[in-house]
């Protein structure tokens, strides 16, 4: 059976409360609850395999190095999701070319897989301010409210960013989005 | 004045977040409207492709590289932080 939203919640707050008193074996249930979400979010950000899992680990080290100040008051997820993004960007400070990944696995019909590796292109070409709340909620899933915390700004800027990502997105795609009506 | 609001109804639309009631009034417009029912029509086929596009593969390979680079580099941390006066003093040279 699988764990629900509200088990993974008690047993976060328990891991962050043995951390916060010393005891850093809990950083692996953090990791059990968040690491493949950190791993998603850094990979669609960086584009590449080697680099996502660098971030992915600087980010629970960095959660280690913090352990005494940790507190479990439910804002322990959108702190996680800030450090992961701040070591993204700075990596990408670093490297100004994005890759596209090449183990992602498309399936369906040959014009939907190369419909889904343009939008992806184009996807990486949009500023920063556009391309996250993209990833945050229309790759990754998150509720607006979600993105908005992990971004640091309000739901409706939030929404609006997300707004104009799309339609920046969609001018970059020209007549590729036409073709497959 | 209502096609202003529907305009900007259509992102909240093609990413499913209006009420039935809403939705059901915009699909209505678009009816009457060609070229609401394209922007609707081109803004959905984005989002619903942003949506299908594959997630990374989490695999063991990387989740044991990833636990595995924590582990070292909490030991080496650690070990950093033991007072300079409990390391072993270097054989002096000479």
């Amino acid at each position: 059976m699988s764990k629900g939203p509200r088990d993974d919640s008690q047993a976060e707050r328990r891991f962050l409360k043995a951390l916060a008193e010393g005891d850093s074996s809990a950083l692996g249930g953090l990791y059990q609850i968040y690491g493949e979400k950190i791993f998603r979010y850094t990979y669609r950000m960086l584009g590449n395999r080697s680099d996502a899992e660098d971030a992915t680990a600087e980010t629970f080290l960095r959660v280690l190095r913090r352990s005494h100040e940790l507190k479990a008051d439910g804002a322990f997820r959108t702190w996680l999701f800030r450090i992961a993004r701040n070591l993204c960007i700075d990596r990408m400070r670093q490297h100004s070319l994005l890759e596209l990944p090449s183990d992602i696995h498309y399936t369906g019909t040959e014009e939907k897989s190369a419909l889904r590796v343009t939008v992806l292109q184009a996807l990486n070409e949009l500023p920063m301010e556009y391309r996250e709340p993209l990833i945050l909620c229309d790759l990754e899933d998150n509720s607006a409210k979600e993105a908005a915390e992990a971004l640091a700004i309000s739901v409706p800027a939030l929404k609006s960013r997300l707004y104009r990502g799309r339609k920046a997105l969609r001018e970059k795609l020209g007549g590729s989005l036409e073709k497959m009506k | 004045m209502k096609k202003d609001l529907y305009e900007k109804l259509v992102d909240l639309y093609a990413g499913q977040e209006l009420t039935a009631e809403l939705n059901s009034e915009l699909e209505e417009a678009a009816l009457s409207d060609p070229e609401l029912a394209a922007e609707m029509e081109s803004m959905s086929l984005l989002v619903s492709t942003l949506k299908e596009i594959p997630a990374p593969i989490y695999s063991a390979d990387s989740e044991a590289r990833i636990l595995r680079k924590i582990e070292q580099q909490a030991a080496l941390e650690q070990r950093k932080e033991i007072p300079s006066y409990l390391q072993y003093p270097l054989p002096m040279q000479g």
